[in-house]
């Protein structure tokens, strides 16, 4: 869901003025709160595209009866075939365009596709899930309609956290209590995410898109620079935002769920970078690619091509195409020669291990955010001795980067909201964070960016 | 702080935040249209010079009194006169890249040849197999039985791989490329009652583009209506960029003023006003002669489907100002449209040594789109005089 759009803001507003009346009359049965997770779920979700509901529905339908026979006769074989199953129908919506236009080389020849909103996310939240059945993990759903409501759960669906079933259906039987101390977690989760999204996030997207459309062949080593950490800044703003939000939201439906972000740049290499940013995914992708690939029991060498391979499909599923694969292979990369250098790495002081991470970090990224053949010649820009031409008739130049980099320092110094020992968001009531939390918040209101949409709906 | 207190400071900033926010953005949109009003319509600074030139035509430049300014793209396809026109409506069809669409002004030509002229024109437009499908679908249902085809397209836009995709319009194009005469009638049928809002299926209701298009309308319709739209103010690339960084900011503003600086014709409206930014080019006479070897396996299959239009064609080559372009032109049209086109050769018709204001991509801009247009109603007048003929027998 577009949480900052008007027309969702207003339709939210409504939602939880009716569901807190209901909450008040029904709070001690969640079979009727569960309805109205479900329905509002399903609306919220045509809101996007109505028929696509079905295709939720289908998905439900799998969860319930194929998680069900798994638990019964636990064949490695089912579940081979569920997963490729889950996994093809993904690659076709995904994938469809790519390949009809690689193969036929004219688009006049395909029918139309439409990409379900957040196909990604609700693929990984199954496939987990199917497989955490088959480890007797988790649970299978009891019923359909808690299948329903754990595809469809309306502050996930679009951009994640990525569920699992054993966190979220005892919320199903008994909801965390709304109480002062989850409203005001939940209200600093969605503040933090407006200001992120709003503030940060849309009005680097603005500056980075602008450099962008004017190409890269003029830019000289600091405005390449400032481009590609500005980059980071805005995904960083604009995806843990939503995170934010949809975990606010998710605790006011009485629903606690683990932290999607801890302060990421922060951390003082790759490995620990990604146990810190998309923490849903980063799991995800240890524990149903890693670990299945044979993990670190194979040796080193083994655990390296584990590594990248499992990276690889990160940057697959991030995108389509060869500048996804190549960003992913560089994460796994890094993550390996991390690995290889061990304490020899470690010792080095941990403030040059952070500025190495966050460069290198904003280095790749230019595949993330471009295609080949820019990215290279962003890289080039980046690196290169001919655009050491630094415009210093602008001695001020470097505002952009005082700029991304002071929210960065306030937000990863500050810290609206600290995460706890099992990975769950905790307030920080401090009163300097929460008075720095609502100037942030009515400087977002009102000096929003362009409205630039999420990132990651279109994974 | 206690958690009450978070809640409350968290809850009053959103109130304060979203009461200014709507007091700014129902100030600023009331500002925006103000302006927008006194911006929309201006006068044409170059009308008194059309007028004057068109009255040695016995044209009436009246139309040109004022010109509109152009925000945003041109590429908006409901926009195009031609599609709403009816079947066989045109004597003259004319396609064309950037040089005909900014570069040429249908009225002069109607004015001075008694025809009615139809175009399809666009920046970008290539000439590749999918858009020659489309012109011979379009030529069927909108030429008259004796009308003329004109094709008008630069080297770039023809030297394209045969099966390129489609720059512009390209939905649209690949639909009408896909269809035969009768599935092209039905379609263009449809698409225009749709346009005209006369008849809308339940499919294309429910389609996902035209869902999402409701959608996006009951949050404009949201945000004008009741102001619930958070200001969105270019804050760093209009406030803060010319402090911080003005050497690239003035260079991205250039580079995005380069377009807005002509009098452009946008197929029958005048467009982007801003004079004295065109410069004067002298044309490329018909010294340059063909290279009679010039071949292009591309341009061969184009030129195949286009040859087999069952009407009369001509292959117009626009006002050149380079050797080497013009010289392609004519060696594209020797190899490949001779045997079944006419030609209209501006080089050939304008004045020898003659020059026409031109912008930075030598597109004729301001004046040198209105004698542009002279030059082609005088060679159409002066070659295909039967035109239009059997409508004044049939009056």
């Amino acid at each position: 869901m577009d949480f900052t759009s008007n027309l969702t803001a207003v339709i939210l507003i409504i939602f939880f003025a009716l569901y807190f009346i209901c909450y008040r009359f029904f709070k001690d049965r969640t079979a009727v709160l569960n309805i109205i997770v479900a329905v509002s779920s399903l609306l919220m979700y045509a809101l996007w595209y109505p028929p696509a509901v079905f295709i939720l529905f289908g998905y439900a339908v799998l969860v319930r009866y194929a998680g069900a026979t798994l638990r019964r006769n636990r064949s490695v074989g089912f579940l081979r075939v569920l997963v490729g199953l889950l996994v093809l129908v993904w690659g076709f919506f995904k994938y469809y365009y790519v390949f009809v236009v690689m193969i036929t080389k004219d688009i006049s020849a395909m029918f139309n596709v439409f990409i379900p909103l957040g196909i990604s996310f609700f693929t990984c939240t199954v496939i987990g899930y199917l497989i955490d059945i088959y480890r007797n993990n988790a649970e299978p759903p009891e019923t359909l309609f808690d299948a329903l409501i754990f595809i469809t759960f309306w502050p996930t669906i679009s951009s994640g956290p990525i569920l699992r079933g054993g966190n979220f259906f005892k919320y199903l039987k008994e909801r965390e209590p709304v109480t002062t101390k989850t409203l005001s977690l939940s209200a600093v989760l969605i503040a933090s995410g407006i200001i992120k999204k709003l503030l940060i996030g849309d009005n680097l997207g603005s500056y980075v898109n602008w450099n962008l459309i004017f190409g890269v062949d003029r830019m000289d080593i600091h405005e390449a620079w400032a481009t590609m950490i500005g980059f980071l800044g805005q995904i960083y703003g604009d995806f843990s935002g939503y995170s934010d939000m949809a975990i606010g939201f998710s605790l006011l439906l009485g629903f606690r769920l683990p932290a999607n972000f801890n302060y990421p740049y922060i951390a003082s290499s790759f490995g620990e970078l990604w146990r810190r940013w998309h923490i849903s995914f980063s799991f995800w992708l240890r524990d149903y690619v890693y670990i299945p690939l044979g993990g670190s029991r194979s040796g080193k060498a083994r655990k390296y091509l584990n590594l990248v391979l499992t990276f690889i499909v990160s940057g697959i599923w991030h995108g389509t195409g060869l500048n996804y694969i190549i960003w992913g292979s560089i994460q796994g990369i890094v993550i390996s020669i991390e690995d290889a250098l061990g304490t020899r790495y470690t010792r080095i002081n941990y403030l040059v291990r952070r500025f190495i991470t966050f460069f290198l970090f904003a280095a790749a990224a230019t595949f993330f955010r471009l295609d080949v053949k820019n990215a290279a010649k962003l890289l080039v820009r980046m690196f290169g001795y001919d655009s050491l031409n630094f415009r210093m008739s602008t001695a001020v130049a470097f505002l952009p980067l005082v700029l991304i980099f002071g929210f960065l320092i306030i937000d990863h110094w500050v810290k609206f909201y600290t995460v706890d020992k099992q990975g769950f968001p905790e307030v920080n009531n401090k009163p300097h964070v929460i008075i720095i939390l609502c100037v942030l918040l009515l400087l977002a209101l009102i000096f929003p960016g362009q409205d630039q949409p999420f990132i990651y709906f279109k994974f | 702080m206690t958690s009450k207190k978070v809640i409350i400071s968290v809850i009053a900033t959103f109130l304060v935040g979203g009461i200014v926010s709507v007091f700014l953005q129902y100030s600023y949109v009331k500002h925006e249209m103000e302006k927008r009003a006194r911006d929309d319509i201006t006068d044409n600074p170059f009308h008194d010079e059309f007028r004057k030139v068109g009255a040695v035509y016995g044209l009436n430049m009246e139309f040109t009194r004022k010109a509109g300014c152009m925000v945003g793209s041109q590429l908006e396809l409901e926009k195009l006169p031609l599609l709403v026109k009816g079947p066989k409506s045109c004597d003259i069809l004319l396609v064309g890249d950037s040089s005909m669409a900014w570069g040429m002004i249908p009225e002069v030509v109607e004015q001075m040849t008694g025809l009615v002229m139809g175009t399809f024109t666009s920046e970008a437009l290539i000439l590749n197999v999918t858009t020659a499908k489309m012109i011979r679908n379009i030529a069927s249902y909108y030429l008259k039985d004796d009308g003329l085809l004109i094709l008008s397209f630069g080297g770039w836009t023809q030297e394209q791989d045969a099966n390129s995709m489609v720059l512009v319009y390209s939905n649209w194009i690949y639909s009408a490329a896909g269809l035969d005469e009768k599935g092209f009638k039905k379609f263009i049928e449809e698409w225009r009652s749709y346009q005209l809002g006369s008849r809308r299926g339940i499919l294309q209701q429910i389609a996902f583009s035209e869902y999402r298009k409701i959608i996006a309308e009951m949050k404009k319709s949201l945000g004008k209506n009741c102001n619930l739209n958070l200001l969105q103010l270019p804050l760093y690339a209009e406030y803060i960029e010319p402090l911080v960084n003005p050497s690239w900011y003035r260079h991205k503003k250039e580079m995005k003023e380069m377009i807005r600086c002509y009098l452009r014709w946008n197929n029958r409206s005048v467009v982007m006003y801003m004079p004295g930014k065109g410069h004067e080019k002298k044309s490329k006479h018909s010294d340059s002669k063909p290279d009679l070897k010039y071949r292009n396996k591309d341009i061969a299959a184009v030129s195949e489907i286009l040859n087999r239009i069952p009407c009369r064609k001509a292959y117009q080559i626009h006002i050149n100002f380079d050797d080497a372009k013009y010289a392609k032109l004519r060696s594209i049209y020797n190899a490949y449209y001779r045997e079944s086109c006419g030609l209209i050769d501006l080089g050939i018709e304008h004045p020898k040594n003659e020059s026409y204001e031109v912008d930075e991509k030598e597109h004729t801009v301001n004046t040198g789109s209105f004698y542009q247009s002279i030059l082609i109603g005088k060679a159409l007048k002066r070659d295909y005089a039967s035109l239009g003929r059997k409508k004044e027998t049939t009056r």
